[in-house]
């Protein structure tokens, strides 16, 4: 069931119609019951991978609570992050070590032909083994309090709104929000999570679903395309990601506020960063900030010399870029970015201030292009299914070839950057994901319609599931 | 709180009199949105509206071919230019009936060419009896398959029975539709800008075209002019000669004749009969590669001719055997090319005009 089906449109006001004529612990039964139902309506055989992990990292959680034996505690936790980390391995990894490995081998002239079990990758399972992580090493840590609810917990990790692709969830953030009486939205909150599922739906289905097709030509024949066209291309790329991603993260943000609930921010108008640095504070903030806190720091983060930092850095991109998905392409991208962020490390002293300096149109206008465009870079190794394909892809950039060019694409990548920037900007200037709720009525009517009409025209398709559901 | 914030001033009780100025601005900040928001739709609507002749019908088969041929068929019967023979079939008769050139051959009849490409023997008889009997109303129906179709392989959800069955057009049509479905139909019946999305949805190219699925183009009449041009095994070279080669021996695969296959040719035939038209069932001309593809060579292709004549003599139909042409005639192993059809039309003339006159003699 994905946030724009029909049957989501049907599942989330019966979930509400009955959430909230329930007391506080009845409801949390319905969150795991409809979330099961949620994540079981994908492919009801990886429910015990879910219920695994959740049992896991509650236990482990627990068992801390009564020692203070380091060793111990230390060993505890281990367990948790074998459990999850097992899981994500086996799953999502284990065909990529074993074919790319034989390859390496096989280069080497070491003939190995390993069988290929072609497992299926459970959905969302990078989303909620992180969660489970982050639980277990929070409590390890003693930043947090074990819960004593399993019921709690459960819901915590399933949560259907986040359970496919986050934001990556807080424990000291939401298990209090699980654990107490949830207020029932007013007026004014349910109108903004209206509009936030009314943008995410816009994201999703006019922008990211109208370009999926001609990104899907351009990266299939990279060779019978012109430059211009596969420029073209990788921007468009670059809008249907963001699209598909923070559109899925309003509409999780939206459906979760109308429970009662309030998830964290996951995109931030990312394509307004002036570096790469503030790019990483506005493009799944739920990651980055995961990475930072679970990853970058504990590897030493800034704190050690200029080299150490540089590696932390690199290395917390690079498994950054093997979170997303089991390829080298997905390493590279992460590995791009490593070396974007050592770099302005380096070199650039300003990066740590631009996110919270207001942007302008005169100073920053160059500095934000030329990171849209680094950005774009990296994205074609996302996009790409081969380290071949993407240099295949560059190189025809490069070489200013000539071929087919789209003209539709062209205007239609225009019209959503268009789109994405008047609206990335109007949430920049009133810093509110839902600045359309502060205009007068006829102009917010205006807005509406018009995110309404596309929704219409490009519904019902081929449904192009949510990027992000891959990984 | 002052009095005329109460309404007391006013002599009216709080509550009951007039609306306090900023419940007022409230309830106008909450209905003016909505109201402009389906303004906005409505102008969208009356202009998808004034400009729908520009726009492509809205795909609701599953292949385009259907969609065509669906769309050529419900403006014949509206416009009242009913054939008096249809010719159905597989991709054999799509590219092998050649209407326009049997019109010629047998003078003062009209023909259309129903025949679907890439479906198989129970799509194109349910094709047949729901939807081409009953817009089309033919005196004469000419139905042609070959060997393959006897072959129980065809009969496999994923030789595309299943996709017909599933499509949304079909089980409305079956009354299995769900409460969607029926959503579905009733907001293409009333509202142009969601009927025409999916023109809509790609205006500089018309909708995606996956190079996987076959879209012939047509002529006026349904003949598919894919082969017309074709020389034999000429398109895409040796390399794809050899390729249309295996496929034909994987349709063939394991050929018996199934006994579920002839329940469905002869209740197909029975059902034309009963709408009223007569029935000339034409086992396809084929070339020796075909033959030889079967596993049992000629042995096999000999007993679905029998099987053939069978279901002819059981359900009332004549029945005629072209049997092997030579491959100038043909595109591949399988399809008849231009000079094939030309040639078909002549072969089948004076049978279809055979038929043509005893139907118009039993007319009342």
């Amino acid at each position: 069931m994905t946030f724009n089906s029909l049957q989501y449109a049907l599942f989330l006001p019966l979930v509400l119609a009955a959430y909230w004529m329930l007391g506080r612990r009845a409801q949390n039964v319905l969150l795991l019951v409809a979330s099961y139902v949620f994540y079981g309506a994908f492919d009801w055989r990886f429910l015990g991978l879910l219920m695994l992990s959740t049992l896991t990292d509650f236990v482990v959680g627990r068992v801390l609570e009564g020692t203070d034996d380091e060793r111990r505690r230390k060993r505890i936790f281990l367990v948790s992050l074998a459990v999850n980390l097992g899981i994500l391995g086996f799953f999502k990894y284990f065909d990529f070590f074993l074919t790319d490995g034989a390859r390496l081998l096989d280069q080497l002239g070491i003939d190995v032909s390993p069988p290929v079990l072609r497992i299926l990758l459970p959905v969302g399972i990078s989303f909620y083994t992180f969660h489970g992580i982050s639980y277990a090493f929070d409590v390890y840590r003693r930043k947090i309090e074990p819960t004593r609810s399993l019921l709690d917990f459960a819901v915590f990790v399933a949560f259907f709104p986040q359970l496919v692709a986050g934001p990556i969830g807080r424990a000291h953030l939401q298990l209090p929000q699980f654990g107490r009486e949830r207020t029932r939205p007013d007026g004014p909150e349910i109108r903004r999570a209206a509009v936030l599922i009314l943008l995410g739906l816009f994201k999703k289905v006019a922008i990211a679903d109208m370009l999926a097709p001609y990104v899907n030509d351009a990266f299939a024949s990279p060779e019978t395309t012109s430059s211009l066209g596969l420029l073209v291309g990788v921007w468009a790329f670059a809008f249907q990601i963001y699209g598909d991603f923070s559109g899925y993260s309003d509409i999780a943000r939206g459906s979760s506020s109308l429970l009662g609930i309030s998830l964290p921010e996951n995109f931030n108008q990312p394509y307004l960063s002036r570096s790469v640095t503030e790019f990483w504070r506005r493009w799944h903030i739920s990651l980055s900030n995961w990475l930072r806190d679970y990853l970058y720091i504990p590897l030493g983060g800034n704190r050690g010399s200029g080299l150490l930092t540089y590696r932390n850095l690199l290395l917390t991109m690079l498994i950054g870029g093997l979170w997303h998905g089991a390829a080298l392409t997905f390493v590279v991208w992460g590995g791009l970015h490593g070396l974007y962020l050592a770099g302005e490390r380096r070199f650039t002293r300003v990066v740590d201030e631009d996110a919270w300096r207001p942007w302008s149109l005169r100073r920053d206008l160059v500095r934000t292009v030329v990171t849209f465009q680094l950005v774009c870079l990296a994205w074609v190794f996302f996009r790409a299914d081969s380290i071949s394909g993407a240099l295949g892809y560059l190189g025809g950039i490069a070489r200013l070839q000539g071929g087919v060019t789209d003209r539709g694409a062209v205007v239609l990548v225009a019209l959503a950057a268009a789109a994405v920037l008047l609206l990335d900007s109007a949430q920049h200037r009133a810093r509110d994901h839902t600045p359309m709720l502060r205009w007068n009525p006829a102009l917010r009517g205006v807005a509406y319609g018009l995110m309404i009409v596309p929704i219409v025209v490009f519904s019902g398709g081929t449904p192009v599931p949510f990027i992000y559901f891959n990984f | 709180m002052t009095a005329t914030d109460t309404g007391a001033e006013a002599g009216v009780t709080p509550g009951v009199g007039p609306r306090r100025p900023d419940t007022r601005r409230r309830h106008r900040g909450r209905v003016v949105p909505i109201a402009v928001a389906l303004a906005v739709l409505l102008l969208a609507e009356l202009a998808v509206r004034a400009g729908r002749s520009h726009l492509d019908e809205p795909n609701v088969w599953p292949t385009p071919e259907l969609q065509k041929k669906f769309t050529q068929i419900g403006a014949r019967a509206r416009e009242g230019r009913r054939p008096e023979v249809v010719l159905v079939g597989d991709s054999m008769l799509d590219a092998g009936g050649d209407p326009a050139a049997l019109a010629q051959a047998v003078p003062g009849t009209t023909v259309y060419n129903a025949s679907i490409a890439g479906e198989t023997l129970p799509v194109i008889a349910d094709w047949t009896t729901r939807i081409v009997l009953p817009k089309l109303d033919p005196k004469v129906v000419v139905v042609g398959f070959s060997s393959n179709e006897l072959n129980p392989s065809v009969l496999a959800p994923e030789a595309g029975v299943g996709a017909y069955r599933a499509s949304r057009v079909v089980r409305a049509a079956e009354g299995r539709g769900s409460p969607v479905d029926r959503a579905d139909a009733f907001l293409r019946e009333h509202s142009m800008l969601y009927r025409y999305r999916s023109s809509l949805r790609h205006p500089f190219r018309g909708d995606t075209v996956d190079p996987n699925v076959f879209d012939p183009e047509l002529s006026p009449d349904g003949h598919d002019l894919a082969f017309a041009d074709l020389g034999y095994l000429e398109k895409g070279g040796p390399g794809q000669a050899q390729a249309v080669i295996q496929g034909v021996v994987a349709a063939l695969q394991g050929f018996t004749v199934g006994l579920e296959n002839v329940t469905i040719l002869q209740e197909m035939i029975r059902a034309i009969r009963v709408a009223g038209a007569r029935v000339l069932l034409v086992a396809m001309p084929v070339t020796t590669d075909l033959i030889v593809a079967h596993p049992g060579g000629e042995a096999d292709y000999r007993k679905a001719m029998e099987a053939f004549a069978g279901v002819a003599q059981r359900s009332g139909a004549a029945f005629v055997q072209p049997g092997v042409w030579p491959t100038a005639l043909f595109a591949d192993p399988v399809h008849l090319n231009g000079a094939g059809a030309a040639q078909l039309s002549s072969y089948l003339a004076p049978l279809v005009q055979q038929e043509l006159a005893a139907a118009r003699l039993a007319e009342p």
